[in-house]
C-alpha cells in the first residue's frame, strides 16, 4: 500500500513517470528478473522497476520538506528564543538608562519619558496660526527662528524638547495639524544636588558624560552581578538598576556641612569623604562648590571641579603619616627613637624649617603630635630615598588610580628624586596627590596593612574588588599607626575631634598652596581621622581650599581650628549612620604609660 | 509477459477504485487542514495583537510607575525632609550618640527590623500624643474653647487618609496637595488655574530646569 502511495504521488507531481515506466519495466525485468523471481515480489514490481533517478529525486525532496518542515517546528516550538525577532516591539524601550540607587535602595536617578514637540513644516496649513498659538505656551522660546524654520524646505524641525505633560495636553488642546510628539527619555535626580560628583551627569541625547553616567554608558547593554565587571542588575520587571556604595543621607548632610564650612571660613572650596577601611566603599564623597546635573552650562566650569579626585594638591602634614609609617616599617624608627630638631635643616639652597611646636630632642610620637617638618625630614633621611620611593609605590600613591566615576588626577611627582625631595616629601611638600589617592593609599596604614582600591558601588559577596588585597605594610606597624592616630587626637593638634564614645584619631595638614614661582600666601588645610582607632571601620578625609582666618579662629588658619571642628562635626551628624554605636566612655586600648613623659 | 499484463490488469481496477476512495479522502483532508491552518492564523493574529495591547499597557505602567517612584523619592528628599522637619517638628539635628534606626523609615529603606522598630517608636510617640490631646481638650473644654481642630487625631476609627488631612490640617498645611507640598524655595511655575485645569497626569516637576530644552 505504502509503495502505491509513493507511486500515486509520484504520477501527482507530473513527472511523466507512466511512459517511462513501461520502458524501465521491460528493461529492469530483463536485468532482475532473475532476481525478482527470487524475492516472489511480483505484487511490488512497479517499486522495483522504477528508475533509480526517480528515487533519487523523490528522497532529495523529500529531505527538503523534512528540512523545512522541521525549521518550522523548532520556530514554533521554542517561542522564547525567537518571540523578539516575530514581534519587534514598537518604539524605544520605556526606560534606556538604568536607575541608579544608593546603598539602602534610594533611587538617585531614573529615567522618565517626556514628550518632545516637533513639526513637520509641509504639512502646516497656517505657519501664522502656528506661531500665534504657540508662542503663549513657550514664553521663552525664540519665535523668529522658528518662524524662519517652519517656512522653510526643512521635513523637520523641533519646536521645544522635553515638554511637562501639561504643555503637552495643552499643545494637543490646540488640535493644529502638521505637530507631532515624540518619546524621549529624560534623566532626572529625584534627590536634588546631593551627589553631583559621583553620579555624573546625561548630555540631551541622555548620554553619560561623567561620573558613574559615563560609566553606565561602558556597559549599558550588558546585565550582571558584578562578578565579571557588569553591575547593571535586572530586577524582572522592566527595572535595571545599578546600586551605588554612597549612602544619600550622609551624602546630603556631608554637602550641607561643606557648604557652611565653605561660607565660614570664605573659601574657594572644600571637599570631604568618608570610605570604609576595608572594603574601599565610599560611603559619601562631596566636593564644594558642585553643579546642578541638570545645567550643562555649570558641568563644565572650572571652579566646579571634583576636588577629591580631578585635582592634585600639596597635601602637607596629612603625608607625614607616610613617613611614620615607612620608618617604623624598615625598621629604622620606634616609639624610642629620638630626632634632634633643634635647628633647621639646609639642603642645597633649601632650608627645612619648624614654625611652632618645641625644639631640642623629640620621640617620634612627639614628631608626630607636634606635627614637625624637621623631624620627619630626619626620618626619612634615615632611611634613604630608594625605599621612600619603593614604600609610596607600594602603597600606591605614585601610580594613576581608577575609579568608576573616571581616572582621578595622576599624581605630580618630582622630576628627580634628590634628598631635598626626599625631605620635603616626607612632610608632604613637593609632591601633588589627589585627595582620594591619599586617603585610598592611606587605608592600608590603619586597616591591618592591606591595599584598598575604592569603590563607589556597593561591595556584596560577587563584587568585590578588596576580597583578594595584597598586604602592603606589617599588622604591628598598621597597629603603632593606629596608637600615633589616637595619641594625636588626645594630645596633639588634633585634640577638636576628639568626639566622646567614637574613639577618633587623625592627624592635621596644613599645606602652604603653590603659586607661580614658589608658595602663596593661601593654605589648604585638611584633617585625616579614623574611627574607631582601636579597631578602624571609616577613614575620613577633609579638605577646605583656601581657607581665610576668621574671628572665631583668631585670625588663623591652621588645621586645627579648621578643618578639625569640621570634622569632628561631620563625625557627630554622620555617626548615626555609619552604624556606629557611641561608647559611655572612651576606653584607652594602648598603654599611655610610654607616652607619660611627652611634651 | 502475458501473466504479468493479466495481473496488471486486475491490479488497476483495484488501483482505480482505491483511487477515486483516495482523492475523495484527501480532498477533505485538504479542506480541513486548511479550515484548521486558517484558524490558527487568525487566532495567531489575534493573540498577536493581545500581545501588542498587553505590552503597550504594560509599557505605559511601567512608565507611569517609574514617574511615581521619582516622584516618591523627590518628596522624601533629604533636603525636604529636613525643611518640613524644621517647620513643623521639635526634633533637633543628629548628635553624636544617637542610634537612628527609626530615621530609615524616611529614607524608605527596606530594612524590616528597622522599620518594625521605627513604628514601635510611632506607635508609642502616637500613644503619648493621644494622652496630650485629651489633656489639651479638656483643659481647652475647661476654658470654653471649641477643640474641633484635634478631634480627628483621636477619632481612631477613621479612615488613615482623613487623619493624614487632619493631622496636616493641624500642622498648619491646609491643602494636601502635590503641587504645593510645601514647597517654598521652587513655587510652581505656572498660575494655579492652569494647574488645576491640567489633566490627570502626574507632574514631574523636577525635571524642568529654566530653557533647557530650547536648543535643537
Amino acid at each position: 500500500m505504502m509503495t502505491n502511495l509513493s507511486l500515486r504521488f509520484g504520477k501527482l507531481a507530473g513527472f511523466g513517470l507512466p511512459k517511462k515506466n513501461k520502458l524501465a519495466r521491460k528493461k529492469s525485468v530483463s536485468v532482475d528478473s532473475e532476481n525478482l523471481k527470487a524475492v516472489g515480489a511480483d505484487k511490488g514490481i512497479w517499486l522495483h522497476s522504477a528508475p533509480w533517478r526517480y528515487w533519487m529525486v523523490f528522497l532529495v525532496f523529500g529531505l527538503i520538506f523534512l528540512v523545512i518542515g522541521g525549521r518550522l517546528i523548532l520556530l514554533g516550538v521554542s517561542s522564547n528564543d525567537y518571540a523578539g525577532y516575530r514581534l519587534p516591539t514598537q518604539g524605544k524601550v520605556a526606560v534606556d538608562r538604568p536607575e541608579m540607587v544608593d546603598r539602602n535602595g534610594v533611587l538617585l536617578a531614573t529615567d522618565i519619558r517626556t514628550a518632545s514637540l516637533f513639526a513637520e513644516p509641509q504639512k502646516i496649513i497656517d505657519i501664522d496660526e502656528v506661531l500665534e498659538k504657540l508662542a503663549p505656551l513657550f514664553p521663552g522660546l525664540d519665535m523668529k527662528r522658528l518662524e524662519k524654520r517652519l517656512r522653510s524646505k526643512a521635513r523637520f524641525a523641533w519646536i521645544k524638547r522635553k515638554l511637562t505633560p501639561a504643555q503637552q495636553a495643552r499643545v494637543y488642546a490646540l488640535g493644529l495639524p502638521g505637530l507631532s510628539f515624540t518619546d524621549e527619555p529624560q534623566r532626572v535626580y529625584p534627590q536634588g544636588i546631593t551627589a553631583p560628583h559621583i553620579l555624573g551627569s546625561v548630555n540631551l541625547d541622555n548620554r553619560g558624560g561623567s561620573g558613574i553616567e559615563k560609566f553606565i554608558d561602558r556597559q549599558i547593554a550588558i546585565e550582571g552581578d558584578g562578578t565579571d565587571g557588569h553591575y547593571i542588575r535586572d530586577e524582572g520587571d522592566g527595572r535595571r538598576i545599578i546600586t551605588l556604595s554612597v549612602d544619600n543621607r550622609m551624602q546630603y548632610l556631608m554637602r550641607q556641612e561643606l557648604l557652611q564650612a565653605k561660607k565660614k571660613y570664605h573659601a574657594i572650596g572644600a571637599a570631604a569623604i568618608v570610605m570604609d577601611i576595608h572594603s574601599g566603599e565610599v560611603l559619601a564623597m562631596s566636593s564644594v562648590p558642585d553643579f546642578d546635573p541638570l545645567k550643562p552650562k555649570q558641568v563644565l566650569q572650572r571652579k566646579r571641579f571634583n576636588r577629591m579626585s580631578r585635582g592634585v594638591f600639596e597635601l602637607g602634614s596629612v603625608f607625614k603619616t607616610y613617613t611614620m609609617a615607612l620608618g617604623m616599617e624598615v625598621g629604622k624608627a620606634s616609639f624610642r627613637s629620638t630626632y634632634d630638631v633643634t635647628g633647621p635643616i639646609q639642603v642645597g639652597p633649601s632650608r627645612i624649617k619648624d614654625f611652632h611646636g618645641p625644639k631640642g630632642w623629640l620621640n617620634l610620637a612627639e614628631i608626630f603630635t607636634h606635627s614637625s617638618n624637621i623631624g620627619c625630614a630626619r626620618i626619612a633621611d634615615s632611611v634613604g630615598i630608594a625605599r621612600q620611593k619603593s614604600f609610596l609605590k607600594k602603597l600606591g600613591v605614585l601610580a594613576r588610580l581608577q575609579t568608576e566615576i573616571g581616572d582621578v588626577a595622576t599624581p605630580l611627582l618630582p622630576r628627580r628624586w634628590k634628598r631635598v625631595n626626599m625631605m620635603t616629601i616626607a612632610f608632604g611638600h613637593g609632591i601633588s596627590v589627589a585627595p582620594l589617592q591619599f586617603v585610598a593609599t592611606s587605608a592600608a596604614l590603619y586597616n591591618g596593612g592591606f591595599q584598598v582600591r575604592p569603590t563607589f558601588l556597593k561591595v556584596n559577596k560577587r563584587h568585590n574588588p578588596n576580597k583578594t588585597s595584597r598586604r602592603v605594610i606589617s599588622a604591628r606597624t598598621s597597629e603603632k599607626m593606629r596608637v600615633l592616630m589616637r595619641l594625636n587626637v588626645i594630645k596633639g593638634t588634633g585634640r577638636g575631634t576628639n568626639v566622646k564614645g567614637y574613639d577618633v584619631g587623625g592627624k592635621t595638614g596644613t599645606a602652604d598652596k603653590p603659586t607661580r614661582g614658589g608658595y602663596g600666601p593661601d593654605v589648604i588645610s585638611s584633617f585625616i581621622s579614623i574611627f574607631p582607632a582601636q579597631n578602624p571601620k571609616y577613614i575620613m578625609y577633609v579638605m577646605i581650599d583656601a581657607p581665610k582666618g576668621i574671628a572665631e579662629t583668631g585670625g588663623k588658619k591652621y588645621a586645627s581650628v579648621n578643618a578639625v571642628p569640621m570634622t569632628a562635626s561631620l563625625i557627630r551628624r554622620l555617626s548615626p549612620f555609619l552604624g556606629l554605636q557611641a561608647k559611655e566612655k572612651d576606653a584607652l586600648w594602648f598603654d599611655m604609660e610610654q607616652f607619660a613623659d611627652m611634651r | 509477459m502475458g501473466k504479468a499484463a493479466k495481473t496488471g490488469i486486475a491490479q488497476k481496477t483495484g488501483f482505480q477504485l482505491m483511487n477515486g476512495m483516495l482523492n475523495i479522502v484527501m480532498v477533505i483532508a485538504t479542506v480541513i487542514v486548511a479550515v484548521v491552518t486558517y484558524q490558527a492564523k487568525f487566532r495567531a493574529r489575534a493573540l498577536e495583537l493581545e500581545i501588542h495591547v498587553l505590552n503597550q499597557t504594560n509599557r505605559s505602567i511601567r512608565n507611569d510607575l517609574t514617574v511615581l517612584r521619582a516622584e516618591q523619592a523627590y518628596l522624601s528628599r533629604p533636603e525636604r525632609i529636613e525643611r518640613l522637619a524644621r517647620k513643623f517638628l521639635t526634633l533637633t539635628p543628629n548628635e553624636a550618640g544617637r542610634n537612628l534606626t527609626g530615621a530609615s523609615l524616611l529614607s524608605g529603606r527596606e530594612d524590616m527590623e528597622s522599620r518594625r522598630s521605627a513604628m514601635q517608636v510611632l506607635e508609642k510617640m502616637r500613644s503619648r500624643d493621644k494622652a496630650r490631646v485629651l489633656e489639651a481638650r479638656t483643659e481647652a473644654q475647661k476654658m470654653g474653647i471649641a477643640t474641633v481642630l484635634v478631634r480627628p487625631l483621636i477619632a481612631r476609627k477613621a479612615v488613615p487618609q482623613q487623619r493624614a488631612v487632619s493631622a496636616a490640617q493641624v500642622m498648619g498645611v491646609t491643602h494636601y496637595s502635590r503641587d504645593r507640598a510645601g514647597d517654598a524655595q521652587s513655587p510652581p511655575k505656572e498660575p494655579l488655574e492652569k494647574l488645576r485645569s491640567r489633566p490627570e497626569v502626574p507632574k514631574p516637576k523636577w525635571t524642568y530646569h529654566g530653557g533647557i530644552g530650547d536648543d535643537d
